[in-house]
């Protein structure tokens, strides 16, 4: 208990505490000094007063290795802010290392801050320069300097990427001097939106370039157009990411960043370079009008060569047609008499070829007509005499008949009574029928004599005997 | 008639070969003989006949044939 009370009465207040190290601080550190450090960041409020925070920051750190809070007051800032952007073209931004003249003041409720009186801009612009030349130093030993100068360069830029922000008077500048080419060309330009200045600058460029990349296949270049406006800020154009970016851009890159003294990184590792956004879009005119006047000579002498050619051409075609007609002609004659000598040959040969045949077939002809003429000789005679034998057998049958016939009629004739009648004979029946001796009858018997037109009766009155008997 | 023009001439000749062997061989009634002569005179007409025409016939086409 008796520790709690000693103590209590050994105590001194806060603000005694805080007076007390004012009061230290201002005996060591009270006098005006020049200190060197990175603004990591500013900011100005609403009355005026300008806020920085200041770092130290070893190279390629993140982390800084000090602190403290910055402070320009309100009547100062005008001066001082002038000044430096008079001297460097640059508004005083975070990223920038500057040397301030000032002093330690410690407040009894806000701490320990920096009363910056003034800021000497040579130092910020040699330290930019340093760090530019750290930058270039580090991009050729990376073998990223001359990358993107390396980049075939189309003579034809016709489909442009162009980095810049929509309301940029740059981007106007550089439309406008596209769309009123006086030759009429047409380009084809989108617009890759990206903050053109200040802390995010270099970011946003860097994620519109990569953005491009990925269609680079639709691009024949890339146009960076920065912002414009009086004051010219540069500084992002020297960062090593954006240069390492452009560098390693596929597409040609031209850069058309707008400055008057210093080329930033970017104009150094960049394609192309020029000092304007017009001047941009005429190096593009250029590029095609060059080509365009390329085209018309190639084409004027295209014209002269193909005449002559042509000409030549004609000249040797109507000579090759010429000789080809004479060579024709003449494998034609040539054709023409072998084939008639061929001709000659085969009827020669088929005549010869018939004839033999034709001998053959006469001898073999000869030969069948002999054979056929006594084979038919032959036939001829046996059918010849068949038919005589025939005929005189028909005849003789019809012959014999007749001579049958004629015996008949004759005998007929003999046996017929009429005519033996006519001759003076009759017949003499008695009682024993037809006499035909006198011993068939006696004196006084009754005969009957037939002759042809009657029968006699009579009575035998003698009979007389022949003596021949 | 009517009946001997139907005759064939082997048949007539036939009958007249036998009407000439009975004149031949047979002492015939005079009238008998008288209807004999007469048949047998019939047939050898008829006779002539087919043998004349046959022989016509025979003429033509052995002349055809010549």
């Amino acid at each position: 208990m008796g520790g709690i009370l000693a103590h209590s009465e050994r105590h001194i207040t806060l603000t005694e505490l805080q007076q007390g190290i004012k009061g230290t601080l201002s005996r060591s550190w009270g006098a005006l000094l020049w200190v060197v450090a990175e603004i990591n960041d500013l900011k100005i409020n609403n009355t005026g007063h300008c806020y920085l925070e200041l770092v130290d920051r070893p190279e390629g750190e993140s982390s800084p290795t000090a602190a403290m809070r910055g402070i320009i007051w309100h009547n100062d800032v005008d001066d001082v802010l002038g000044r430096f952007e008079g001297v460097t073209g640059m508004e005083l931004d975070a990223g920038m290392r500057v040397l301030m003249q000032g002093r330690v003041n410690y407040h009894e409720v806000y701490g320990i801050s920096f009363y910056i009186k003034d800021i000497d801009p040579t130092y910020t612009i040699g330290e930019m320069r340093r760090q530019r030349s750290l930058t270039v130093e580090r991009l050729k030993k990376e073998g990223l300097y001359d990358l993107n100068s390396q980049v075939e360069v189309p003579q034809v830029m016709q489909r442009i990427a162009v980095v810049s922000s929509a309301k940029a008077a740059g981007y106007r500048d550089f439309m406008r001097e596209l769309e009123a080419n006086e030759y009429g060309y047409r380009f084809d330009v989108t617009l890759f939106g990206a903050v053109m200045q200040g802390a995010g600058a270099e970011a946003s460029i860097i994620e519109a370039l990569e953005a491009i990349e990925a269609k680079s296949e639709m691009f024949d270049a890339v146009v960076i157009i920065r912002g414009g406006g009086s004051v010219t800020d540069l500084s992002c154009f020297d960062g090593y990411a954006l240069a390492a970016a452009v560098a390693g851009m596929s597409l040609p890159v031209i850069a058309g960043i707008g400055h008057d003294k210093d080329v930033s990184v970017v104009d150094m590792v960049a394609c192309e370079s020029v000092k304007t956004p017009t001047a941009a879009a005429r190096l593009l005119i250029d590029g095609m009008l060059g080509f365009d006047r390329e085209l018309a000579s190639v084409a004027e002498f295209l014209h002269g060569t193909v005449d002559d050619a042509v000409r030549r051409c004609e000249g040797q075609i109507d000579k090759a047609a010429h000789t080809l007609r004479e060579s024709v002609e003449s494998a034609i004659e040539g054709r023409k008499m072998l084939l008639e000598r061929m001709e000659v040959l085969l009827e020669k040969d088929a005549m010869r070829y018939i004839d033999g045949k034709g001998l053959e077939l006469k001898a073999k002809s000869a030969d069948i007509c002999l054979a056929w003429r006594s084979v038919a000789d032959r036939c001829d005679a046996g059918i010849n005499a068949a038919y005589a034998r025939l005929r005189a057998a028909v005849y003789a049958l019809i012959d014999k008949d007749e001579r049958k016939i004629e015996a008949a009629q004759s005998t007929v004739a003999s046996f017929d009574p009429a005519r033996i009648f006519a001759l003076g004979y009759g017949m003499v029946r008695g009682k024993g029928g037809v006499l035909r001796s006198t011993d068939d009858t006696a004196a006084g018997e009754h005969i009957e004599i037939t002759l042809g037109d009657g029968t006699i009766e009579a009575v035998v009155d003698r009979i007389t005997k022949n003596d021949i008997r | 008639m009517k009946k001997e023009d139907k005759l064939t001439y082997g048949e007539a000749m036939e009958q007249l070969g036998s009407i000439l062997e009975r004149l031949n061989n047979e002492e015939l009634d005079i009238d008998v003989l008288t209807s004999e002569v007469k048949r047998a005179t019939e047939l050898i007409a008829l006779c002539r006949g087919k043998l004349t025409a046959a022989k016509e016939q025979v003429g033509e086409l052995f002349k055809e044939e010549a």
